[in-house]
Order: C-alpha cells, then structure tokens, then sequence
C-alpha cells in the first residue's frame, strides 16, 4: 500500500512545505482555512479548519486545480490541476511529481473516517491522477490507477500524530483533471 | 552580393518541383539504408473469402538482408561479430508473407506486422479485413528446429523462418552446455528432446556420453524445490534411437550439423528403458550455436523495408510501397514476449535511425523472450532452468531490488533514440499464476504498483485462461474432459476448460491502436489489478479470500509448491549479462539464487476475479472462473496445470447445491430464470460497453447467445 521510500521522501517534504503555510519552496495557498455552514440535522460538529493548497507548479499550470470545504470542513472538494503542457519535472503516474493540491488537517491524534469519490477526465484514465492521503508524513494512495474512471471507498485512517493531509497529484497534468470529494469527514 | 536559395526564393514551379525531386532522391537513397538489399516475391495469391468488400491478395517471398556488426545499432545482438562473413558483413534470409488489397488505395493504411509463434501461422482477423488492413509476418526466431526449421530449398508458403549465421571462432564452431528434459515418459523407446513442442535446437558435439550427465529428479514443485535421483551411468544411456525392435544402445543420433534440422530432435535411449514417475534431466556439449539475435534485427528490417522502401537494390519493387501510412508490431504468447524484447533491445530504431513501428501489441505475454544468448531456447517459457524473466520486464526505469539490478526499463533504448512506440498490452489471468506475469505490474519486490506511461495501455480479463476460453454461455459442457496443459508434455486438468473469452476486447483494441495511431485518438483506460485498490495480493487461500468448499479444489493447490510458477533468479554465469538477458550461460543447471515474490488477483466469493475489465461471463457467471487449473496425473500431478484455466459450474438449483456441500450460490438464486440470466448479461454486457471495453456489435451478438443458450430453461 505504500509508495517506495524516495516517493514518501518528497510527498513528505512537499507537505511539510505546506504545513509551514508557503513562502520560498513553500505551497501557494488557494483557499482560507476550511469554514463552511456546519449545516445539516443536529447539533454541527466542531469545525475542522483545513489548510488548502498547491504546489507552486500546480499553480503555474493552465488549471491550476483548486480546494474547497464545506460542511464544516466534513466535506472537501480537490479538483487537480490540468494544462496543455506538462507540469515541470513531472513523470505520468507518479506520485513524486511535483504539481499537487492538497488539504491538510492538524487535529487531535486519533482514527479519522470519511467517503471519498474519485472521477477523471484524463482520457488515459486513473493512473494519470492519484488521490491519497498523507498521514503523518507517509502518503497512501486511495484512487485505484489499475481501476474505473470512477471509483469511491470508505476509509477508516489510523492518524496517531493528528496530521492528515488529502491530496490529489495530477502527475504529468495533461489531458483532464481529476475530481475528488471526500465527504463525512470525521474522527471515529 | 550573396543571392539567398530556398524554396522561399523559388519561382512557383520550382516549389512543385522541388518535393517531386526530394520524394525521387528519398526513394532511391531508402534501398541503400534499410538493410534488407533484395527481396524476391514467390507468389501472389488472390484471396478468396475473406471478410469485406475489399478484394484482398496474398504475396508471399524471400528476403536478404545484411548487418553491419560494427554499427551501433546491432551492437546489443549477442556474438554478431563471430557471425560475420569474410567481407565483414553478417547476412541472413528470412521468408514473408504479405496479405494487402489488391489496390492499397482502399485500405486504412495501417500494417500489422505479426510475430509468428514458433514459426506458426498468423492471420489478419475478420474485422482487419473489414477495415482494409495489410498484414505482414516473417520470420525472426532463428533457432532452426520444428516449426522454425529453415527449408532446404528455402521455399515459402510454409513455415515462417529465417536464417542466420552460426557463431564461429576463425571459422571453429563454438561449443558450450545445452540443458534439455523429459518428462512423463515411460518404456523402452527412446525419447526426443523437446523444448515446449518444438525440438530442442542444438545437436551434441559428441556422442559420446561420458562427456554429458543425465540425472534423475523424483519431484519438483512450482517454487523450485528438487529432489533429486540417481545419476544414470554414462554407459546405461546413449544419443540413440531405439525401440522394441531396436533395444538399446539402438541406433546413434545423427549429428551430423549439415543434416540439420532435418535429423533433429535429438534422442536419448537409456538401457532400463524410461519411468513415467521420474523426470530425466541431461546436460551435453553442444556445437553451431545460431547468431540468434540477427533472427530478430531481420524481422526489424523486413518491417522497415516494407513500410518504408520503394524498391529493393536490383529495383524489385516493393508490392506495399507507400501505401503505409502507420504499423503495428503485434505478438501473441511467446510472440508477445518477442515483441517486448524487441523494443528491449531498441530495435525499433532502423539503421537509418527511424521507428520502426509506431505501434507496439504484446498480447498475453509479461516477459521477454530468450532470442539473445548463445545456446538460447526461444520455445522456453516457464518450466524449471528455462530463460525469459531476466531483467527488467516493466515500462519506466524501476529498481530491481530483489536481484540487486539498476533501476531500467524496457523502453531505456528507445527512449534514449526517440522510437518508442505506443505500447497496448493485454492479459489474462492464465498469466498471473504460470507465466510469472506480476513483477511487469510491481517489480521483483511486490511492494508497489509501477506507473505506465502515458503511451502505455494495459488491459486485464480476469478470471480466464491464456488466450481467452471459447465464450458462449454454456453452463455444463457435453464433455466433462478438462483441457490439456500446455508445454512439453505436461498432462491435462482436473477441471473444465475456462470458457471467458478474450475476443471482444481484442476486437476493441484493434481499433484502438488502429486510431490511436493514425489519428492519435487514446484508447480506453487501462484497467487491471493492483496492490493499491486492493486486488493483488499474496498468492494464499486466505490472502485472495478464495472460498472454501468449491467441488473439485482442494486446499493442497493452493499450497507454495503448488500454486504459482515464480520468477526465479538464475545465477547463469559470469558471462551472462543479467539485465539483457544475453551473453553466454555457462551454469548448467543454473543454481537458484532466490524465488521472486509474485502475487494475484483476489477473488469474491464465488472465486472468481476482481479488478480488470468488465466482462460478461464473470459479470454474469455461470460458475468459477479460475485462470489455472490442476493437473490430474503424472510426474506435476496436483500442481497447477501449466498455463491453462479451470471452469467449476455453479450448482442449477440450491437444493443441489446444498446436497454437493458448494458454498456458492446456484443459478436460481442467482437469476431464478433464464430471463433473469438474459437481463444480468443485457446489464453486464452495458456495463462493458458504457467503460468503453466491449463493441456494440458484440454486445449483440451476446446478448443474441445469451437468449438462445439453454440456461436455466
């Protein structure tokens, strides 16, 4: 379930990257930490504040991808970026390519559970754009590249440091974006 | 003043002369670059029968080629320079056929140059045909022996075939160590050394059998473990054939090289006759080995003279010239593993240093074949001490860590020219359990899924056997005979014969590449399984989640020693060049340095596959869809069958079922009448169709089969 070590080396860096909250090297932040309207049946869960963003090649591509929350920050929407050319030092298929957005959660240790979605516009389909998530430093892909065009799951993430981050890379970028929601987001 | 030239500065009919003479000055300069130099046409057939409207003719000839060993093109062919004739250049001849239309102006444009399988037959398929496609086959695997043997009179409309030089040392014929079996064989008579159904394809230097070994093994299994017997004394056995009428030591085989191949396969004879429960394992010197890798450069050249040439050297013109506007190289088994060690060994760069092929179909097939070593056997495929798996058999550079090799691919050299071509490659799951397919999918370390490439499609039916089964929707056959287990002489299943099919998604892809390369339109996604979706896992009962109580499977099959032929990692040698898998083995047999870890697909609870292409029949099973199957008798019996599947029927009703112990659910529960069997292939054959994996013609025609089969009526 893991990529190679030198794959989890440089998802590892890009998201402590992103947790400094940009600058040099950094991520460029394309959204506010997560708010949403907390709405729905009951009482609303404590809001969980998600810090969105991409990466620097990410945001010079055509469509840049982007992040939203809603929900609290129960739900989260990444759409990956897309362009007419290749996102700089790209490789297709692999999640050590550098153009990714991603969302990132600092709560409380513990097992996250949430439902996720995962369609591609990529006509070579879902090994051309990876969903996953990073915990704790150590990225797990979600999305299936051997499978459907479209694919969901429900998962339950053991996060013993409290970090977690979702993310969609977009790998070489071309040819269609990929489009994840990820939707009851919650601690167990 | 210095007067500017070019076509910009050109009158209006010098730029329509211009391109007139650089077509003329192209044409007469290809003959002189592509390196075959002649080609001699033997016949021309007009078809008759085929599909379409086209009118279709078949020609068929010869043609000669010559290599430059010193050109760095041909430098990765295994002992090119001890083939070279005087003048310096190596030289071979090789047959082909070419089926076109009679006017090329009404075809797509598209060739498919097919790799024969062990000098087979190959044919355009019928919606091929429909499309107006040329099909071209010649000869590349040189090894001289059975269906491969050249002609003594090199005639055509046979075999396919080519032939090559030998490697020679000042003109002395090299020698070394061949390895060759026998395996379920008993009596008197002597028996012939085979190498999957071909003859093994090396004559003894000597007869003399105390300079060879001939060693007993009482078992082996799957995972490379060998017990082994006695040593037979050199005095007790002979090169020899021998009968009832000609008891031992019989009459000595002739090795004579010049008779060749007509005095192949070699024969042994031993004194106390042969045990069907042993297997019988000889080592020998051998001489002549065959410049093999020229085989495969002349099947490069032949593809580039005949797309691209306008006559050869003599000005025989070629019957195809410009009427190629994309091709193919496509190969089915054994002939898909010559497709992917020919893009290995960068040949699709011609030595004038274009691509070949654009496109690039290795069908059923996840390693390379052995056609570049000395003393190689191109019939081998995965019985025990048999070449194929060495290096890297994936598509981006990955580190093959179990063998402690760099981190390559098989697409290094033509990435390094810029020849790389579209890659499809399709699988069933005969492959996974007995051709050692999944270190193409996840390495020699079984930890990560590789990435494709973008030009790379791979395409998965679960759950079927190598090839594809005969499809339809019977649920029980006339014949309760279960199929015969490829290779040489390895016995029959247990079980049915697999039924699921390949040919509609064939049908799929061949207008995929078609499109994909005339018109760049991608094919469909690639679908198959994987570690990260959770459909490839450790080859165990539990691990797979394969249910208990399935009639006929016990849980003995499932068992290491059983179950999955693994990649081995031979120590051939320090001659032998690991990663290209060429050089010269010297180790014989070649000790085992370790057994790679190999997975497969899970399973859902009837057994059958999940993860790869939606199909119909394990979309709307009538039973057990199983990629291997058991052997029934002999020296392999209750080990997987070599590379053929298994079908086990669901029971018709659940009160048989019940009565038989068959946790799986019967086809009443399932479908409660023939209709509701029609309705679940309407659904699964949609379902095929709307990903993109099946042609709305075949979604009739099964769906048509489906309402005329006898289920559940």
């Amino acid at each position: 379930m893991r990529f190679g070590t030198s794959i989890a080396l440089a998802v590892t860096a890009l998201v402590l990257a992103s947790c400094g909250g940009g600058g040099d090297g950094g991520v460029a932040f394309i959204g506010g930490p997560g708010g949403g309207d907390g709405g729905g049946d009951g009482p609303p869960p404590a809001a969980m504040n998600w810090v969105t963003g991409s990466s620097p090649l990410s945001a010079a591509l055509a469509a840049p991808g982007s992040v939203s929350t809603a929900d609290g920050g129960q739900t989260i929407t990444l759409v990956g970026g897309d362009g007419e050319t290749a996102c700089a030092g790209a490789q297709y298929g692999f999640a050590t390519s550098p153009c990714m957005v991603t969302a990132s959660l600092a709560g409380s240790p513990g097992t996250y559970v949430f439902d996720w979605e995962f369609t591609t516009q990529d006509a070579s389909g879902p090994g051309a754009d990876i969903f996953g998530v990073i915990v704790d430093g150590q990225p797990l892909a979600l999305s299936d590249p051997g499978g459907a065009v479209t694919q969901s799951g429900h998962r339950e993430v053991p996060v013993p440091q409290g970090e977690i981050t979702l993310f969609v890379n977009c790998t070489d970028c071309t040819d269609g974006a990929a489009n994840v929601k990820v939707s009851a987001f919650h601690p167990k | 003043m210095i007067q500017k030239k070019g076509p910009r500065h050109l009158g209006t009919r010098a730029r329509q002369v211009l391109p007139l003479i650089a077509a003329v000055v192209l044409s007469v300069a290809l003959p002189a670059h592509a390196r075959v130099t002649r080609i001699v046409i033997d016949g021309v057939t007009q078809m008759t029968g085929s599909t379409g409207s086209i009118p279709y003719e078949q020609v068929r000839g010869r043609a000669f080629g010559e290599l430059d060993p010193n050109d760095p093109h041909n430098a990765v062919i295994t002992d090119i320079q001890l083939g070279a004739d005087n003048d310096g250049k190596v030289r071979y001849e090789t047959n082909w056929v070419i089926t076109k239309p009679v006017a090329t102006s009404q075809g797509s444009g598209f060739m498919w140059h097919d790799v024969p399988n062990r000098g087979g037959s190959v044919s355009l398929a019928d919606n091929e045909f429909i499309a107006g496609d040329i099909g071209l086959r010649s000869g590349w695997q040189a090894d001289n022996a059975g269906g491969t043997g050249v002609p003594v009179d090199r005639s055509t409309g046979t075999n396919h075939w080519v032939a090559v030089p030998l490697a020679k040392q000042n003109g002395v014929p090299l020698t070394g160590q061949v390895l060759a079996r026998v395996v379920n064989e008993g009596g008197a008579d002597s028996k012939p050394l085979m190498v999957q159904r071909n003859p093994v394809p090396y004559l003894p230097a000597t007869l003399d059998t105390t300079k060879a070994t001939l060693k007993v093994h009482t078992k082996e299994t799957v995972d490379g473990k060998v017990t082994e017997g006695e040593t037979i004394p050199s005095a007790d056995w002979a090169f020899a054939h021998c009968d009832a009428a000609h008891p031992f030591p019989g009459t000595p085989d002739d090795n004579d090289p010049t008779h060749a191949p007509g005095n192949l396969p070699v024969h042994i004879c031993l004194k106390n006759g042969f045990d069907p429960k042993l297997l019988y394992q000889v080592v020998y010197t051998a001489n002549n080995p065959y410049v093999l890798g020229v085989g495969m450069a002349a099947f490069r050249d032949v593809g580039t003279f005949f797309r691209s040439a306008i006559q050869d050297d003599n000005g025989t013109a070629n019957p195809i010239a410009s009427a190629v506007k994309g091709a193919s190289i496509r190969g089915v088994s054994q002939s898909g593993n010559m497709v992917r060690q020919f893009l290995y060994m960068g040949l699709n760069q011609d030595e004038s240093n274009r691509k070949v092929y654009e496109g690039a179909w290795a069908i059923i097939a996840g390693r390379r074949v052995a056609a570049n070593a000395r003393w190689a056997m191109p019939d081998g495929v995965l019985e025990l001490y048999q070449m194929g798996s060495e290096g890297p058999q994936w598509w981006v550079p990955w580190p093959d860590t179990a063998r402690d090799l760099p981190a390559k691919s098989i697409l290094d050299r033509c990435s390094q020219s810029g020849t790389c071509p579209k890659v499809i490659e399709h699988f069933g799951s005969a492959e996974v359990y007995a051709l050692k397919l999944t270190p193409e999918w996840v390495g020699t370390s079984a930890d990560a899924d590789i990435p494709l490439l973008r030009e790379v499609r791979r395409y998965y039916v679960g759950s079927s056997t190598h090839g594809g089964g005969s499809g339809g929707f019977t649920h029980i056959p006339a014949s309760s005979a279960g199929p015969s287990c490829p290779g040489n002489n390895f016995g029959t299943g247990t079980l049915l014969p697999n039924p699921v099919p390949h040919a509609e998604l064939q049908n799929v892809l061949r207008a995929a590449m078609r499109d994909w390369v005339l018109k760049g339109t991608p094919p469909p996604p690639s679908r198959y399984p994987t570690i990260t979706g959770g459909n490839l896992v450790d080859p165990t009962k539990a691990a797979m989640g394969f249910p208990n109580g399935v009639p006929g499977i016990p849980d003995s099959i499932f068992l290491p020693e059983n179950f999955v032929f693994p990649v081995f990692d031979y120590d051939w040698g320090s001659n032998f060049n690991r990663s290209d898998a060429s050089g010269v083995p010297t180790n014989l047999p070649p000790p085992i340095k370790s057994v790679i870890r190999m997975l497969v697909p899970r399973v859902d609870e009837d057994g059958n596959e999940i993860g790869g292409v939606p199909t119909v029949l394990t979309l709307a099973p009538l039973g057990t869809y199983l990629g291997w199957n058991i052997t029934a008798s002999g020296f392999h019996q209750g080990q997987v069958c070599n590379y053929v599947g298994g079908y086990v029927p669901f029971a018709k009703t659940k009160t048989e079922r019940l009565a038989k112990g068959d946790p799986r659910r019967s086809l009443e529960e399932r479908y409660a009448t023939h209709e509701g069997y029609v309705a679940a292939v309407t659904a699964a054959a949609q379902k095929a169709i709307d990903e993109g994996y099946l042609l709305a013609a075949d979604r009739d025609k099964l769906i048509r089969q489906a309402a005329d089969s006898s289920v559940l009526r």
